[in-house]
C-alpha cells in the first residue's frame, strides 16, 4: 500500500463514492460529497459531543444508526443519510427536541434563520403531540449584549463549548440535570467575555440572540453589505446588516475569512454599530462667526474653506497651512487628503500621528520598515513556534489576535508576554512583568541576555548594547536578570521565533529605540525569513497602516517616497499654530484635544490658529473650537478600502446611502479640489483606488475588483524608500525613564480598556452599558499609606492640571503608580502632565 | 469565611494528589466543601474553580448535576425522603405531604428557624423497608405519614 492509500479512505454515501482523508467524520465526508446531514450539536470549529442525535445515519452492516458527527469515515463503508430508518429517526428526534419548545416564533428574533424552524419543516412534523404543561425556566439578565431565553434552548452545548474552547473562560455551563437542565452563568452573573457575541451565531435556535438587535428588526428585512470592522486594525471581515427603510445598521455578523478573523468577531466590533445610527451625528455644515454657530449648506461651507485656505496661501504661502487626519479614514480619503494638502494647498505639513508627541519623523513604525520588519502579525503567529509579545495589552487592543493567540497556545505554541501589568491572557502565556515605561529597557535587558546566550553579536548590535547598559536596563525595567534570561532562552531555543511590539513599546516616546532593540534581538537570533525580519508591530487604529502607505507624513509621500523638503509633523504643526507660523489647520477625523498627549499645548494651538477647519462625523470638543465644521458620513455609507496591520488591503462596501447633509471624506476632498479650480471632479472609490495603485508602489497592479471579497496582502515597501534615511538619534538608556519628583511622587500610567468611552464608542449605548467605570487604580500599600479605600473620591494632580477620579485598590498596579485604564470623556488625563513626565500626586 | 486551603490544606492537597487529571478532583472537592461549610456555597465553588483552573460555572454545572450536593444551607436536621418507585407505592407521597405541612416548607427548603430542611431524593437502596428516609445520613425505615411525628419529636 502506498503512503497516499494510508492517508485516505473511500466510501459510498447515498450511492456516491467519496474519498476523504483518514479521520474525517462522516458528516464532513458527506458534506464533501455534496450531501448535507442536518445537525445541531456539531460545529466544525468545536469539539464533538454527539448529543443531539439529529445527525444519525445508517451504515451498512451496522445494526444501529450512528451519529455522523462523531463516526469516522472508513474504507468501504456504505452510508445512507436518506433511508427510511434515518428519516424516521430524524423525525422522532425533532419531535423530542420540540417537546418542551415554546414555539414562540412570532416573538423570537431567530425566526427566519432558525435551524429548529428549518429542520422542522424539512425533517419533522408540523404539529406537536405533547399535551402536557411545558417546563419553563426563569429568564436571567446576562448583560447588555446577549439575551438568553432558556425555554427555547435545545441543550446542544455549542455555546458552552465555544466559551470553553475558543473565546472565553467557560463562563457558561449546563446547570442541573436531565429534564431540569438549563444553560447558565455562574450564579446568574452577567457574561463578561470579549467574544460572547459569537455564541449568538453558534446557537442554532433562538435561545441566544443579540440583545442589541432584539426586537428592532426581523431578519428577512436585513440586507448584507460585505465590509470590514473599523474598530481596530485587525480588520475583521463583517457583514453590515442594514435596513434601508429606516436608514439603520442593525446587526454586524462575521464574514468568513480564515486569513483574518475566520468566523469570529469581538464584542466591541460586533455591538458598536449604533454609533452609525446615532442622533448625535451632525447633518449640516456649520460656520462659526463672532462666537456663534450657524448651520449652512455645503456650497457655502466648501466655499468658505477654500476662501480661507486660499487667503492663507496668498498671504503667507502654502507652508502656513497644515493638515492632520486620523488614521481611521479609508485609504481613499487618506490619499486624497495628502494629495489635496500637497498638490493644491501646497504644503508638506501633513501627519496622521495624533496620539503621541512626535520626536523623530522616522518613528518606531517607519524604523521597523527601514530595518526590514515583516509586519504581518497574523501570518507570523501562525508560522511561529514561539511568539513573544512586548508592550501590548493584547486583549484590550486587538481582540481577535488575542483569540488567535489562545488557539496558538492551545496548539502547543509558546507565548511570551511582557507587559507592565496583568492582562486577561496571562493564563495562556509565559508572563514577564516590567515597570511602566520600561518597554525599551526590557528589550535592552533581553538583548543583553540573547547576546550572552549566542556568545556574541554583530558590530551594530554591540554598538547598540554599548548605549544601553545591562544594569541600567534591569534597573529601569525593574526585572531581575534571570527573568530577562528566561525570555531570551525561550527565543534562542525557538525554531521560528517571532517578536511583536505593542504601541506602548513602539509608538511611545522611546519607540524608535524599542524597535531598534527588538530588531537587534532578532538579528542576533538570525530570525529572518526571505530577507524579512520576524518583527511585527501592532498598531491599533483601523487604518494606521493605510495612512502610512498612502503618505500621510510630513516627510514621506505615497509609498514612503521621501519628499524634497520635509514639512512639519503633528507636534511641529501645533507649535507653529502657537507661534503664528501656521495660519490654517485642517483636521479630518481627529479629536485632537482628547487624543494629543498634551492637552494644554493642543488647546493653545487650536485657540491660536486663525483658521481651524474640522471635519468629523461627530462634533467633539475639538469641533467646537473650529471656524468651519464639516459633517462626514459614516464609513458604512461609503465604499472604501482599509489596510490592516498586516498590510492586507480590504474592501468595505457601503451599506446605506449617506445620511442627509453629510459627505464622505473623499467626496468632500474632491469637492474642495473642484471648488479650488484645481481640475478635480467627483469620482468613485474604485477610480480613486486606481490612483492609489499608481502612486503607492506596493499597491501596483491592485484594483477594487482584484481586491475581491477577501482582500490582498501587499509587500513591505522596498528598501530604497529608506536608503539615506537618517538614523534616529540614539537616546542613552538612562534617560528612558525620568523619575517622580517631590511634589509629584506618583507615576501616572495609562492603560487600555476594550470597553471604555473612547472616541465614537461613547455613541454606541450597548458599549457604554458594558463599559466599566473609570477609576484610579492604586497599589494596596500606597492606599494604606494615603489612608484611601475603594470608592473614595480623589483628585489626581500633575504639573499642568488635575482630574477627579474614584479609587480602586489593586495590586495589578505597582507601588508608586496610579493606573487609569481606558479613555473617558470628562476625565482629561492628557491635561495633567506631559507625556514624558507623567508625574502626579493624589489628593483627597 | 476562611477558605478550604486555609482550614484544611492537607485535605485539599491529598485530593489533588489522587487525581492526575485535575478536573477529576471536582467531586471530592465538592464533598470537602460540603464538609467544611455545611453546604456547597458559591464561594466554595469559586474556590474549587481556582484550585482546579476551571471556571466557577463549570463547577456549578457539576455540583448541580448531582442531586446530593446541597447548594443552599441545610437545616440542623436534614431530612431526605425517598420518593422513588418502591417507596412511592407504599406511601412516600402522603409522607412527603405530611412533612411539608408539618414543617411548613417544600422539598428543597429549610425552616425559618434553621432546624429542618427537606429534600425528596431518589432510591436510597432500602426498598425492602419502604418508605424510607434519611436524617443527616442516618436511615429510618418504614416511616409513614402516621408514624413520622414520633421521629420528628425525638429530634431536638
Ligand atoms: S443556548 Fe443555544 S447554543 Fe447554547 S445549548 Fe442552548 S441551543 Fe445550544
Ligand atoms: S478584533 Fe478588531 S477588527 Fe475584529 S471585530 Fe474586534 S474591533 Fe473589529
Ligand atoms: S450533530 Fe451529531 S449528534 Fe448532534
Ligand atoms: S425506592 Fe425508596 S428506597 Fe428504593
Amino acid at each position: 500500500m502506498s503512503q497516499t492509500d494510508v492517508q485516505t479512505v473511500t466510501l459510498t454515501i447515498d450511492g456516491k463514492e467519496v474519498t476523504v482523508p483518514k479521520g474525517t467524520t462522516l458528516i464532513e465526508a458527506a458534506r464533501q460529497g455534496g450531501v448535507f446531514v442536518p445537525h445541531y450539536c456539531y460545529d466544525p470549529d468545536l469539539s464533538i459531543v454527539a448529543s443531539c442525535r439529529l445527525c444519525l445515519v445508517e451504515i451498512e452492516k451496522v445494526p444501529k444508526l450512528q451519529p455522523s458527527c462523531s463516526t469516522p469515515a472508513a474504507d468501504g463503508q456504505v452510508v445512507f443519510t436518506q433511508s427510511e430508518k434515518v428519516l424516521d429517526a430524524r423525525k422522532m428526534q425533532m419531535e423530542f427536541l420540540l417537546v418542551q419548545h415554546p414555539l414562540d416564533c412570532p416573538v423570537c428574533d431567530q425566526g427566519g434563520e432558525c435551524k429548529l424552524q428549518e429542520y422542522s419543516r424539512n425533517h419533522g412534523y408540523d404539529d406537536t403531540r405533547f399535551r402536557f404543561k411545558r417546563r419553563t425556566f426563569a429568564k436571567p439578565d446576562i448583560g447588555p449584549f446577549i439575551d438568553l431565553e432558556r425555554n427555547r434552548c435545545i441543550l446542544c452545548s455549542r455555546c458552552v463549548r465555544f466559551l470553553d474552547e475558543k473565546g472565553g473562560n467557560a463562563e457558561l455551563a449546563v446547570i442541573n440535570r436531565g429534564n431540569r437542565s438549563f444553560i447558565g452563568t455562574f450564579q446568574e452573573k452577567p457574561l463578561r467575555g470579549d467574544f460572547t457575541g459569537n455564541i449568538t451565531d453558534l446557537c442554532p435556535v433562538g435561545a441566544l440572540t443579540s440583545k442589541v438587535t432584539r426586537f428592532r428588526v426581523r431578519v428577512w428585512e436585513l440586507k448584507d453589505a460585505p465590509s470590514v470592522c473599523t474598530m481596530c486594525s485587525v480588520g475583521c471581515n463583517v457583514n453590515l446588516q442594514h435596513r434601508n427603510r429606516t436608514h439603520e445598521i442593525l446587526r454586524i455578523t462575521p464574514r468568513l475569512n480564515s486569513d483574518v478573523n475566520h468566523r469570529w468577531l469581538c464584542d466591541m466590533g460586533r455591538f458598536g454599530f449604533d454609533q452609525f445610527n446615532s442622533a448625535e451625528r451632525r447633518r449640516a455644515p456649520e460656520i462659526r462667526e463672532n462666537g456663534e454657530w450657524r448651520e449652512t449648506g455645503w456650497a457655502e461651507a466648501i466655499g468658505e474653506v477654500v476662501k480661507r485656505l486660499k487667503a492663507v496661501r496668498e498671504s503667507h504661502g502654502g507652508a502656513a497651512a497644515a493638515g492632520l487626519i486620523g488614521p481611521r479614514q479609508s485609504n481613499e480619503a487618506l490619499f486624497l487628503f495628502q494629495q489635496f494638502m500637497r498638490e493644491i494647498v501646497g504644503t508638506q505639513n501633513i501627519d496622521h500621528r495624533t496620539e503621541h508627541e512626535i520626536k523623530a519623523n522616522d518613528d518606531g513604525f517607519l524604523t521597523s520598515l527601514a530595518l526590514g520588519a515583516v509586519n504581518r502579525p497574523l501570518e507570523e503567529a501562525r508560522r511561529a513556534d514561539v511568539i513573544a509579545l512586548v508592550g501590548s495589552d493584547l486583549p484590550n487592543e486587538l481582540p481577535i489576535l488575542r483569540l488567535q493567540m489562545r488557539e496558538h497556545s492551545r496548539a502547543g505554541k509558546k507565548i511570551l508576554l511582557a507587559y507592565n501589568r496583568p492582562t486577561r491572557m496571562d493564563k495562556e502565556c509565559g508572563v514577564f512583568r516590567y515597570h511602566p515605561g520600561g518597554d525599551a529597557a526590557f528589550l535592552a535587558a533581553v538583548l543583553h541576555a540573547v547576546v550572552k546566550e549566542k556568545g556574541g553579536a554583530s558590530d551594530d548590535v554591540n554598538a547598540l548594547l554599548g548605549q544601553a547598559g545591562r544594569d541600567d536596563a534591569l534597573k529601569i525595567a525593574q526585572i531581575d536578570e534571570a527573568k530577562a534570561a528566561g525570555f531570551a532562552q525561550a527565543l534562542v531555543a525557538a525554531e521560528r521565533p517571532v517578536l511583536m511590539l505593542g504601541e506602548d513599546a513602539f509608538a511611545g516616546p522611546r519607540g524608535v529605540e524599542a524597535v531598534r532593540l527588538a530588531a537587534a534581538i532578532l538579528d542576533t537570533l538570525g530570525a529572518r525569513h526571505d530577507g524579512a525580519l520576524a518583527l511585527s508591530l501592532l498598531p491599533t487604529p483601523v487604518n494606521a497602516r493605510g495612512a502610512a502607505d498612502v503618505g500621510c507624513y510630513p516627510h514621506r509621500g505615497p509609498g514612503y517616497e521621501p519628499v524634497g523638503a520635509p514639512g512639519r509633523n503633528t507636534t511641529e504643526i501645533l507649535r507653529g499654530c502657537i507661534d503664528g507660523s501656521i495660519q490654517a489647520l485642517v483636521l479630518f477625523n481627529t479629536n485632537l484635544l482628547e487624543e494629543y498627549p498634551d492637552r494644554e499645548f493642543a488647546q493653545k494651538a487650536l485657540q491660536a490658529v486663525p483658521t481651524l477647519i474640522v471635519a468629523d462625523a461627530f462634533k467633539y470638543e475639538t469641533g467646537d473650537m473650529a471656524h468651519v465644521f464639516l459633517p462626514l458620513s459614516a464609513y458604512s455609507e461609503e465604499d472604501g478600502t482599509y489596510t490592516n496591520f498586516g498590510g492586507r488591503v480590504q474592501r468595505a462596501q457601503r451599506a446605506l446611502p449617506q445620511l442627509d447633509g453629510t459627505l464622505a471624506a473623499y467626496q468632500l476632498l474632491l469637492a474642495l479640489g473642484e471648488r479650488w479650480g484645481a481640475g478635480w471632479r467627483q469620482i468613485r472609490t474604485p477610480r480613486i483606488f486606481e490612483f492609489i495603485a499608481q502612486a503607492v508602489k506596493q499597491y501596483a497592479g491592485l484594483s477594487w475588483d482584484t481586491l475581491g471579497g477577501q482582500g490582498v496582502t501587499v509587500p513591505a515597501p522596498p528598501d530604497e524608500a529608506f536608503s539615506g534615511a537618517a538614523p534616529a538619534p540614539d537616546a542613552p538608556l538612562a534617560s528612558l525613564n525620568g523619575s517622580p519628583g517631590g511634589d509629584y511622587p506618583y507615576r501616572l500610567v495609562r492603560g487600555r480598556r476594550l470597553f471604555d468611552r473612547a472616541g465614537e464608542k461613547r455613541f454606541a449605548p450597548p458599549l457604554v452599558d458594558r463599559s466599566e467605570p473609570c477609576a484610579a487604580e492604586i497599589h494596596p500599600g500606597d492606599a494604606k499609606e494615603l489612608g484611601l479605600s475603594d470608592g473614595d473620591s480623589i483628585t489626581i494632580r500633575g504639573e499642568k492640571g488635575s482630574a477627579p477620579l474614584t479609587v480602586k485598590i489593586s495590586s495589578n498596579t505597582r507601588p508608586g503608580c496610579v493606573t487609569v485604564l481606558g479613555h473617558y470623556d470628562g476625565v482629561p488625563l492628557n491635561a495633567l502632565a506631559a507625556e514624558e513626565t507623567p508625574w502626579v500626586n493624589i489628593q483627597r | 469565611m476562611p477558605s478550604m486551603r486555609e482550614t484544611c490544606p492537607e485535605k485539599v492537597e491529598d485530593i489533588l494528589r489522587r487525581f492526575p487529571q485535575r478536573k477529576s478532583a471536582s467531586i471530592p472537592l465538592l464533598y470537602l466543601a460540603w464538609e467544611v461549610y455545611g453546604y456547597v456555597s458559591p464561594e466554595a465553588m469559586e474556590e474549587i474553580a481556582e484550585i482546579l483552573g476551571t471556571s466557577p460555572a463549570d463547577v456549578e454545572g457539576i455540583a448541580s448535576f448531582y442531586t446530593m450536593f446541597p447548594l443552599k444551607p441545610l437545616g440542623k436536621h436534614h431530612i431526605e425522603v425517598c420518593t422513588n418507585i418502591s417507596c412511592h407505592l407504599v406511601g412516600a407521597q402522603p409522607l412527603m405531604s405530611h412533612l411539608e405541612n408539618r414543617l411548613g416548607i417544600k422539598s428543597g427548603e429549610r425552616t425559618e428557624d434553621g432546624r429542618f430542611s427537606l429534600q425528596s431524593v431518589e432510591c436510597l437502596a432500602a426498598c425492602a423497608w419502604a418508605p424510607c428516609l434519611h436524617v443527616n445520613g442516618k436511615e429510618y425505615q418504614k416511616v409513614t405519614a402516621e408514624n413520622v411525628d414520633e421521629l420528628l419529636n425525638s429530634l431536638d
